[in-house]
């Protein structure tokens, strides 16, 4: 029931892939290229991405009595664009963060093109 | 206890500049060590653009930052090869107006563009130029009618490509064979941690695996590339104009759905740029494919849920300039940089106007419709819309770039540059800088050719010099 960055990111993964209609990738592996990128971006910028991410996943907490990771499909979906439609700059750079690496590694299983 | 070596020659980075200058080295007869922070791998280790490449070949995951308003994403290499191994090759020679500009603002000795033009010749006849053989793919040749119907010049670029053989000309296929030829010796997965004048010679303390490594040389450059070197060289106590002027060729971008297929599995790079505005800004073609599609149209959901029905019809390009000014500052306990930079309103301005250019070409090269790659703007359906377009996108724009230099300019005005006309680090007994560091501005396409051609003078003129 705690926030778990590991956890937030498969949860992540799987709503993005869930509206990301036509993508081949698994969110299982979109899930594993976040968490490997994470392990490999500039040590100072993991513990501010670490506690926001934790944050996040805390949010629905209070409301919900859950964290976002054991929210439903639909529900993490609503909470994310309303994150990336935040007038907060850090929660849309959080959400830009995730949906950039998530869709990139979800389309990445379509052939070589160009 | 560390592990000691001794060598003539230390080359710190096997990028562009670290490669050729290791090569002259080795060829010279010197006992030359070339080491490189990230891994030894084949061209083909991973697919090009693959995330596989960007966790294996990339620094930091291809996650780093220069922190402003706006901030810009760049990306460098970390492999044997550096650079050349990740990018798509386009090749330009320096221009000439670019050289006088340098020769002028950071009193650059020599550096004309006859007095380079061996440099490139020799660089050349290694890492070999070729045009695309035949007709453009769509993708790019969509750019330059749409270029042609505005009454604009759009050229086909050249690449560091064997169309031959299907291989890019990066260092690892060029110029590393070359020096290992020559009996240069290359040490992978060795990162350079500090340096010290000692007793005459140059003390590089360096981490290979969980071991140190304790290197000794009688020359030293310094070629990690244009974070990495200022950040080594302030570490070690080297701190005038080192890594106070990084510059970057950030851009903007914008996918543009066309009437009919032009993106198809298996065409060859796209090359169409528009250079006629530049040094205002440049405009060319990115790879296409459905995951850089996506990764551009991330904040664009209305373009980007197409991918799937229309990949083929889809098409991504961009624009950039030489906007920001950046600093290069290491932080306590902390191996990796911080990077911040300013910019001037102008050249923000410039950029965007530059995509309005490029959407413009676009729309003349048939686009149905064209998606500015940034969050919350709307897709458009005629060129008309452009004008309704908010005039500040700064809010929410991040700009990206894949260059990166500048950070430790070259010349003899002491009030600007880090290294004197060749490379010598001012005041730095005999260390020099070989790599994109070493530019004194943008070129607003693709440095590694004149990064090549500096780094080919420079070192023969250490080695005229025995490196005094």
């Amino acid at each position: 029931m705690w926030p778990d960055f590991p956890a937030t990111v498969r949860a992540l993964a799987e709503a993005i892939a869930d509206r990301e209609t036509g993508a081949a990738g698994s969110p299982e592996a979109a899930a594993a290229f976040v968490l490997a990128s994470f392990r490999g971006m500039p040590a100072y910028l993991r513990p501010p991405l670490r506690a926001a991410t934790l944050f996040f996943d805390a949010w629905p907490a209070i409301r919900r009595g859950r964290p976002f990771h054991r929210l439903p499909v639909d529900l993490r979906l609503r909470q994310f664009d309303a994150w990336e439609r935040s007038p907060i700059g850090p929660a849309r750079m959080l959400t830009t963060f995730f949906a950039s690496l998530i869709v990139f590694s979800l389309w990445s299983n379509d052939g070589a093109h160009g | 206890m560390a592990d000691r070596l001794r060598t003539d020659v230390a080359v710190i980075g096997s990028g562009p500049g670290g490669a050729v200058t290791a090569s002259l080295c080795a060829e010279a007869g010197y006992a030359t060590l070339l080491i490189e922070d990230g891994p030894d791998l084949p061209l083909e280790a991973n697919a090009h653009f693959s995330g596989d490449e960007i966790l294996s070949k990339y620094r930091n995951a291809g996650i780093a930052m220069a922190f402003g308003k706006p901030s810009v994403s760049f990306v460098e290499g970390r492999c044997v090869g550096g650079g050349s191994e990740v990018n798509r090759g386009l090749y330009h020679r320096t221009p000439a107006y670019v050289l006088e500009q340098w020769s002028r603002s950071h009193r650059v000795d020599h550096l004309t563009e006859a007095a380079l033009a061996p440099h490139f010749d020799a660089c050349e006849q290694t890492a070999r130029i070729s045009r695309l053989p035949g007709t453009a793919p769509d993708l790019s040749q969509r750019l330059g009618d749409g270029a042609a119907r505005l009454g604009w010049d759009a050229i086909a670029a050249p690449r560091l490509y064997d169309y031959g053989a299907g291989r890019k000309q990066s260092m690892s296929e060029t110029f590393v064979p070359r020096f290992r030829q020559a009996g240069g010796r290359l040490i992978a997965d060795c990162r350079a941690t500090r340096i010290r004048r000692l007793g005459g010679k140059w003390e590089v303390t360096a981490r290979q695996g969980r071991g140190d490594l304790t290197i000794e040389a009688d020359a030293l450059f310094v070629a990690c590339g244009a974070v990495q070197t200022p950040a080594l060289l302030r570490r070690s106590g080297f701190r005038r104009n080192i890594g106070n002027s990084l510059r970057f060729h950030p851009m903007m971008k914008a996918v543009a759905l066309f009437d009919a297929s032009v993106n198809r599995p298996g065409d060859p790079d796209p090359v169409h740029q528009i250079k006629m505005f530049e040094p205002r800004f440049g405009i060319g073609c990115s790879i296409s494919s459905p995951a850089l599609l996506a990764l551009a149209l991330a904040g664009n959901p209305q373009m980007r849920a197409r991918i799937g029905s229309d990949a083929a019809r889809m098409g991504l390009y961009y624009v950039q300039n030489g906007t920001g000014h950046a600093r290069v500052r290491n932080l306590p306990a902390m191996q990796d940089p911080l990077v911040s930079i300013r910019h001037e309103e102008e050249e923000l301005d410039q950029l965007y106007d530059g995509l309005k250019h490029l959407m413009r070409a676009l729309f003349a090269a048939g686009a149905e419709a064209v998606q500015p790659c940034i969050r919350g703007f709307p897709l458009l359906r005629s060129v008309d819309e452009i004008a309704a377009l908010p005039a500040q996108p700064w809010r929410s724009a991040l700009l990206t770039s894949v260059h990166v230099f500048a950070s430790c300019p070259m010349g003899e005005d002491m009030s600007l540059c880090a290294t004197d006309s060749w490379g010598r680090v001012h005041g730095g007994d005999g260390l020099r800088i070989a790599d994109a560091s070493l530019m004194c501005g943008p070129t607003i396409a693709n440095p590694q050719g004149s990064v090549m051609a500096i780094a080919h003078r420079n070192a023969l003129h250490a080695l005229e010099r025995r490196f005094a």
